[in-house]
């Protein structure tokens, strides 16, 4: 029906190979993001969601490695693997290479904009060199057009008095300014995706507003596709045309945002925008979600969200759900994996109880503790 | 309406049985002085030795901030980062001395109490941080943890405080069994419940918790405030809770009040500053929050700017350099959209957010082709003859800058400091809509 998405990716596992084991940090997603729109990428610390978007641009360190699945960008393949003459799975002839995806794909096809803009900053030189120099290597022009062009960046993404902050440091500049310059780098060379990793989270919230502001208009003019990393429903609804709910290394819930919010069809999804207090209404009792994400060295059996799922049944413990298009949301697929629905036909409704099953009763805090007894919610994927 | 005390009280006689508020801050201030930390704030001094002097400059923290605290009630503190908020929450407690102000407790001044006193107030007066991670010490228990605080105020016998530690991990949500464990065997979530027993360990009546929940994730936040509230209710506590997060604050607290720059700009009772805002950075920061419903595309309202240094805040309305409806300055004979115009274009200047362009069309673009009259049009024309590039074809880069800064002093001196919001400090008291609490607003709009 519709003609071939900017990125696909299918199937993609990301694992990191620790001491205690191997986790399985990004285990088996598929997604796509079409040409002119925000797909969110949502979930807690833990869930995988910075290891998936960091996989996209194989940008994953050691000791974490993509494993399987396929990546394909505009037709080309980032990441793809075969069977190889010895059985043994080899990378495709046709993947791109490091050097492509250095000098080709990273910032001038997909560019990525992080939490922290320090990082992606460096703090001995100006922010007007850093863009000029920028600019100047991938747009192959001369010095002083380069400063010309960066000036112009940094009044587009509103920086004010532009020729004069040019000179300045990164550290003369407010978190909220630095976030603006690592936009103006991203879009210095026009990339088709911007990848951007919680970019407003260490923000205040005006400044987070006068942000998911600017990336409006900029999308307006300039019609770059966005995947937006975050843990915060209220940015998702703000900004997000499509998403994708993560949970302990899985997408468990895939669908347009109105559908996302007013259909909900997985459990956990349900539960987090239960969980969460509104700004918008007062509520007086907030449903927290029971215990924590387990580690995802070693998740639970079948569903992994059934230890906290105040729908489980038997069932869920023997049974791991495969995202499957449980709704059509406006001839758009609405995917969800949880064996509750009938499109999993797993014997749902005649399963027992789970034995001490959260049902609607009154939420101890307690519980915590049951699930994660060690308590060590860090996770192995040290990033999140 | 205090609540009734539970068995887990050490002192039921400590409740403070007053109608009178619990804490009561009266015109508190808290300046920081620093050295400027730039080259620029050097001097060279030949009189004096060493012959350089450094700049030194105070940071006007928290600015003449007045308000009471009733028992049992939770006041949010709401603000943005560096907005002085933490640190009032410090000042408080006396973990910072003010540098001017009266903060009674109890209906006593806190700078009168010594000895006895002093040791029984402090331990009436607890605090909870953001981050749990680094204000538990690793190499410590957590029995030991939780026990410190009553040890530091000598209360109970070890058995006793053990017996007590034990009993408030259970009240905090944790195993008791856990009583032997280092901190670093626990989540984030649990992390934050031991620092709610540790600092409940003294049977306090008021506890600061500054960010408390800040640091979790989503759902787990929703357990810790839940077990926040329980706590509340079981200990008659009264919280300060301070927190960036609207959301969070709605939830949870009884009355706000919200910081800008050192001061507090608005202040009421929940429901009727979340549904009737009346300070214009309060409305500013509702319609900024994200709203987790894709189905409401309200504006989002977003202010111009940054805030400014506490180093050297706004005359009058700290806001004011931010303020989408500074007040016209009666000085001039404003017509229709004259002054909107104008307050536009002063800003632009001021922040150089448009390239230099010939006169004609910065009065097309910011005056619809017609200045203001009078005196106001002269000004405004007298700045344009100052940037527009038709006027200043053969000026250099430094130059420029200088007009700029130039036009930029002209249009603040002659419309934005003769503003009554620039002139005097506001603070009104307004009729609440919603309840009937008080309802402060430190805005003229209401004068
Ligand atoms: S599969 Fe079972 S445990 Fe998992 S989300 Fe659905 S109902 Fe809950
Ligand atoms: S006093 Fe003036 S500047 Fe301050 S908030 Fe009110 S209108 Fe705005």
């Amino acid at each position: 029906m519709s003609s071939e998405p900017l990125l696909r990716v299918e199937n993609l596992k990301t694992q990191f190979f620790t001491e205690t084991g191997t986790v399985r940090a990004v285990d088996g997603i598929s997604f796509e993001v079409r040409e002119g729109e925000i797909v969110g990428l949502v979930g807690e610390s833990g869930a995988g969601k910075s290891v998936a978007s960091m996989s996209l641009l194989r940008l994953v360190e050691n000791p974490g490695e993509i494993v399987a699945g396929e990546i394909t960008y505009k037709g080309e393949t980032i990441f793809g693997l075969e069977e190889g003459p010895d059985g043994e799975l080899q990378e495709r002839d046709d993947m791109l290479s490091n050097e492509e995806i250095r000098t080709r794909i990273r910032g001038n096809e997909i560019a990525v904009i992080f939490q922290d803009p320090m990082e992606s900053l460096n703090p001995v030189f100006t922010v007007g060199g850093q863009l000029r120099e920028f600019i100047e290597l991938n747009r192959g022009l001369s010095k002083d057009e380069a400063k010309t062009e960066a000036i112009d960046m940094l009044r587009e993404v509103g920086i004010p008095d532009p020729e004069e902050r040019y000179e300045e440091y990164p550290h003369q500049f407010s978190g909220g300014m630095r976030q603006r310059v690592l936009i103006a780098m991203a879009l210095a060379c026009e990339p088709s995706l911007i990848i951007a990793d919680e970019p407003t989270t260490a923000l205040d919230v005006t400044v987070e507003g006068q942000i998911l502001d600017l990336v409006d208009d900029l999308q307006d003019k300039y019609g770059t596709s966005f995947i937006w990393v975050t843990h915060d429903m209220g940015v998702v609804a703000e900004i997000c045309d499509r998403v994708n709910v993560m949970y302990l290394g899985e997408i468990v819930e895939q669908a347009p945002v109105d559908e996302l919010f007013y259909d909900t069809k997985h459990p956990y999804t349900n539960a987090l925008l239960n969980s969460i207090p509104r700004p918008d209404r007062t509520v007086t009792e907030l449903e927290a979600i029971e215990g924590v994400m387990p580690e995802a060295i070693n998740p639970p059996s079948g569903c992994r969200f059934h230890p906290r799922c105040p729908d489980a049944r038997e069932v869920c413990k023997r049974v791991h759900p495969e995202a499957k298009t449980v709704a059509d949301a406006d001839g758009e697929a609405h995917r969800a994996a949880c064996v509750k629905h009938d499109a999993f036909d797993a014997g749902y409704e005649d399963s027992s109880m789970l034995e001490g099953a959260v049902g609607s009763t009154e939420r101890e805090p307690e519980s915590e503790l049951a699930v994660n007894p060690a308590g060590d919610d860090s996770g192995g994927e040290g990033r999140e | 309406m205090r609540v009734v005390s539970s068995g887990i009280r050490l002192d039921e006689d400590s409740g403070y049985e007053s109608d009178d508020a619990l804490l009561e801050l009266d015109g508190v201030t808290k300046y920081f002085n620093q050295d400027s930390g730039l080259l620029a704030g050097m001097e060279f001094e030949p009189s004096q030795f060493p012959p350089i002097s450094v700049d030194r400059e105070t940071v006007k923290a928290v600015d003449d901030v007045t308000l009471e605290i009733q028992p049992g009630e939770t006041l949010g503190l709401v603000g943005e980062s560096g907005c002085g908020k933490s640190t009032l929450g410090r000042t408080i407690l006396r973990l910072l001395e003010p540098t001017e102000g009266d903060i009674y407790f109890k209906g006593e001044n806190l700078a009168d109490l010594s000895g006895e006193r002093l040791r029984q107030t402090r331990s009436d007066m607890q605090m909870i941080f953001q981050d749990p991670q680094s204000s538990l010490d690793p190499r410590m228990k957590v029995g030991q943890i939780i026990e410190e605080p009553m040890r530091a105020h000598d209360m109970l016998d070890d058995e006793g405080r053990e017996a007590r530690a034990k009993e408030l991990l259970e009240k905090v949500g944790l195993d008791p069994r856990h009583y032997n464990r280092h901190p670093h065997a626990f989540s984030g979530g649990q992390r934050q419940r031991i620092n709610l027993a540790r600092a409940l360990s003294v049977d306090p009546d008021f506890v600061v918790c500054d960010e408390p929940v800040s640091a979790l994730d989503v759902s787990i936040q929703a357990q810790v405030l839940n077990t926040m509230e329980k706590l509340q209710e079981e200990f008659g506590l009264t919280y300060l809770f301070i927190a960036h997060d609207l959301s969070v604050i709605r939830h949870i607290s009884d009355r706000v009040a919200v910081m800008y720059l050192g001061n507090i700009v608005e202040l009421a009772e929940k429901e009727e500053l979340f549904e009737n805002p009346q300070h214009p950075y309060t409305r500013a920061l509702l319609e900024s929050i994200p709203v987790p419903d894709p189905r409401e595309n309200g504006a989002r309202g977003v202010l111009e700017g940054e805030v400014p240094s506490p180093v050297d805040p706004p005359s009058g309305c700290r806001f004011r350099t931010r303020c989408p409806r500074v007040i016209a300055p009666d000085a001039y004979d404003w017509r229709g959209e004259e002054w909107a115009q104008t307050r536009a274009f002063m800003r632009a200047v001021k922040r150089r957010t448009f390239e230099p362009m010939p006169a004609s069309r910065i009065e097309t673009e910011f005056f619809d082709g017609d200045l203001p009259r009078g005196e106001a049009g002269s000004t405004v024309d007298e700045a344009i003859e100052l940037i527009a590039s038709d006027r200043n074809a053969d000026i250099d880069a430094d130059d420029e800058t200088e007009h700029w800064s130039a036009a930029t002093d002209l249009l603040l001196e002659s419309f934005a400091e003769q503003s009554i919001c620039a002139r005097e400090r506001p603070a009104y008291e307004l009729e609440a809509e919603y309840g009937d609490g008080e309802h402060l607003a430190a805005c003229h709009l209401h004068r």
